[in-house]
């Protein structure tokens, strides 16, 4: 099976990262577009693009009838789903697959096994890799507590369903529970329409880590190093790096090899990501969730093994082996990566879309990287994601990486519209940040601090 | 002037009825007022009948588009799918269809279809004209019909 025609089923900078890497390997890009997205970057890359619905994305982007009608219509025979939007919906896989139209990604079985959090974390228990102490299918406040006994506090409650952060409730001690669990089942009701609650111990000092895998439909599955997200605000991530130098080189090892163990006791296909969080108080690491598609924070992990991974999809989806063994993975350097937002930092970080009036990027090289579909003169739709651009950079080690970081966001101009490149340059320079020092809690606590928002709001004017 | 990729399956220097189409559309659209291609064994001609058209012969006349109100199949509804006919407003003209459903377009005017743009079966995009209707003056309404209104779509 070869492909020919790449329906991009995505916007913004994964639309165009796609359509490049289509264009590298050969083939004719079509973009679906949202009635507000008809002059973007990707619609003008792009062979053709074909206006799928309105601005609202669930009427275009998250529309799979209207997706993969616009993918048969215009005869692609291969349809590429990004990251969110439907990036991890078995059903868009399964009516690409019902139309002759090869998903590029996992197999819808695969996607739904892992995308539900009680059916991963079993599959994962029976890999062999550790999960957080806890308790699945917590559907009434008598389980609750005979759970909440076995885990031992602090607990953190979450909807069975869905991703992200939300219906998450930390309760510390026992007299908090009885209103904990009911906030995060009504939550979890109301995000997900499932107000099943899953419940595990609560880990103080927490790093994100995540393993990068590859998996293939002849049963090779391999690792291409970790990335640590544990920057994050409101469980959405800020700034990635690898691979995890804070962390022993023997619990990096064990998590790689979980990940691979995992990836292949499900036939994974395709590039995925294996989430854990490590406990930094006792060296211990638990399977967070997979994540069955590319990441936002790829080019972390392309930066460090010269590795595509937008191309290695391809040609896994069009049936190839991976081209490379494990022992042929070098992982060289270390990159980091910022997300460039549109977003006010001193203000909550209210969304600030807009025209940009001025755009000027650092020198890109081999070792300055920028992801973005934006530019000068630009409108930014209100619609959306804010995310304008990453930037990554490397170095021979992290020092050498975050000093080029530095002078990066430095020479960074953005104006017309608020960005976080104020924030950013402030978190890159901070001693806990530059001696890894952080949790993933650490940059809500900064934001706490007065004195560094009232410096972040002097840096904004 | 530029045309989208060929869809159809005709072999090379044949032009189809949609292909045919799709010339006059854009056409139409574009600010040249002669065309003429030879391609293979087919020959086009196209040229503007008195610039300015019918909208300066009556100056109250206005056409409005109907559009597209979803990506997918054109399908005619038969009764109302020629140009000359009369419309009111609401009137199906045809359906789009996806793969798992289907909309209708209907006119947003009353008045008369002056052209048709779209040929039966054709893949078309969310929000492209499908008909052009010669809206009667006192029904002329300062949007495009059919489409339903994105919310905050910029412009």
């Amino acid at each position: 099976m070869s492909l020919r025609r790449i329906f991009v089923s995505n916007r913004g900078e994964i639309a165009v990262r796609i359509i490049r890497a289509c264009q590298e390997a050969g083939l004719e890009t079509v973009v679906g577009v949202s009635q507000a997205d008809q002059d973007s970057m990707a619609a003008r890359m792009a062979d053709r693009a074909i206006c799928i619905g309105p601005a609202s994305s669930s009427d275009s982007y998250l529309n799979i009838d209207a997706v993969v009608t616009a993918a048969v219509g215009t005869q692609c025979d291969g349809l590429h789903p990004g990251y969110g939007f439907l990036a991890e919906n078995g059903g868009l896989a399964d009516l690409c697959a019902e139309h002759g139209v090869t998903f590029i990604g996992p197999k819808s079985e695969t996607i739904r096994r892992l995308g539900d959090k009680i059916k991963a974390r079993a599959l994962a228990k029976s890999a062999g890799v550790p999960v957080v102490p806890g308790r699945d299918e917590v559907t009434n406040y008598e389980e609750a507590e005979a759970a909440a006994d076995s885990i031992g506090f602090p607990i953190l409650l979450k909807a069975a369903a869905g991703g992200g952060g939300r219906g998450m409730q930390v309760v510390r001690a026992n007299d908090g529970l009885k209103s904990a669990f009911d906030t995060a089942r009504a939550e979890a009701k109301a995000a997900f329409g499932d107000d099943t609650v899953y419940m595990e111990r609560f880990i103080g000092s927490a790093r994100h880590v995540e393993v990068q895998i590859l998996g293939d439909c002849h049963g090779n599955v391999i690792h291409l190093g970790e990335r640590d997200c544990t920057l994050q605000r409101r469980h959405q991530k800020i700034i990635e790096e690898g691979p995890a130098t804070a962390l022993p080189a023997d619990l990096v090892d064990n998590m790689r090899r979980a990940a691979v163990e995992l990836a292949r006791s499900v036939g994974y296909e395709g590039a995925g990501t294996v989430e854990f969080i490590v406990d930094q108080d006792e060296d211990e690491f638990f399977f967070l969730e997979v994540n069955t598609r590319i990441q936002v924070e790829h080019p972390v992990t392309e930066m460090i093994t010269g590795i595509d991974l937008v191309a290695q999809q391809l040609k896994i989806a069009a049936g190839k082996r991976i081209e490379f063994k494990q022992e042929q993975v070098r992982l060289e350097g270390h990159a980091i990566e910022c997300r460039i937002n549109a977003e006010a930092a001193s203000e909550s970080f209210r969304p600030s879309p807009g025209q940009i009036a001025e755009w000027h990027a650092p020198e890109l090289s081999d070792v300055i990287r920028l992801d973005t579909h934006c530019y000068s003169g630009y409108t930014v739709p209100p619609f959306y994601d804010s995310m304008l651009a990453k930037l990554i950079v490397t170095g021979t080690d992290r020092n050498d990486a975050l000093k080029r970081m530095s002078r990066a966001l430095a020479a960074f101009r953005i104006s017309g519209i608020e960005t976080t490149l104020p924030f950013l340059k402030a978190i890159i320079e901070r001693p806990e940040f530059q001696s890894e020092q952080v949790s993933t809690r650490w940059v809500e606590t900064l934001l706490d601090d007065p004195d560094f928002v009232a410096r972040l709001e002097r840096s904004q004017q | 002037m530029s045309l989208e990729p060929s869809t159809s399956k005709a072999g090379p220097g044949t032009l189809t009825d949609a292909d045919v189409e799709r010339v006059v559309r854009a056409f139409r659209d574009s600010g040249f007022s002669r065309l003429d291609l030879k391609l293979g064994s087919t020959a086009l001609s196209l040229s503007r009948a008195g610039q300015g058209g019918e909208d300066s012969i009556d100056g109250r006349a206005s056409f409005d588009a109907v559009v597209s109100p979803s990506v997918g199949y054109f399908h005619h509804a038969a009764d109302h799918a020629n140009a000359g006919l009369t419309v009111s407003e609401g009137t199906v003209l045809g359906v789009v269809r996806t793969l798992n459903g289907e909309t209708e377009v209907r006119t947003g005017v009353s008045g008369v279809i002056a052209a048709k743009l779209a040929m039966e079966g054709e893949f078309v995009a969310y929000g492209q004209p499908l008909f052009q209707i010669r809206a009667n003056a006192a029904d002329k309404m300062p949007d495009q019909t059919g489409v339903p209104k994105a919310t905050g779509a910029p412009q």
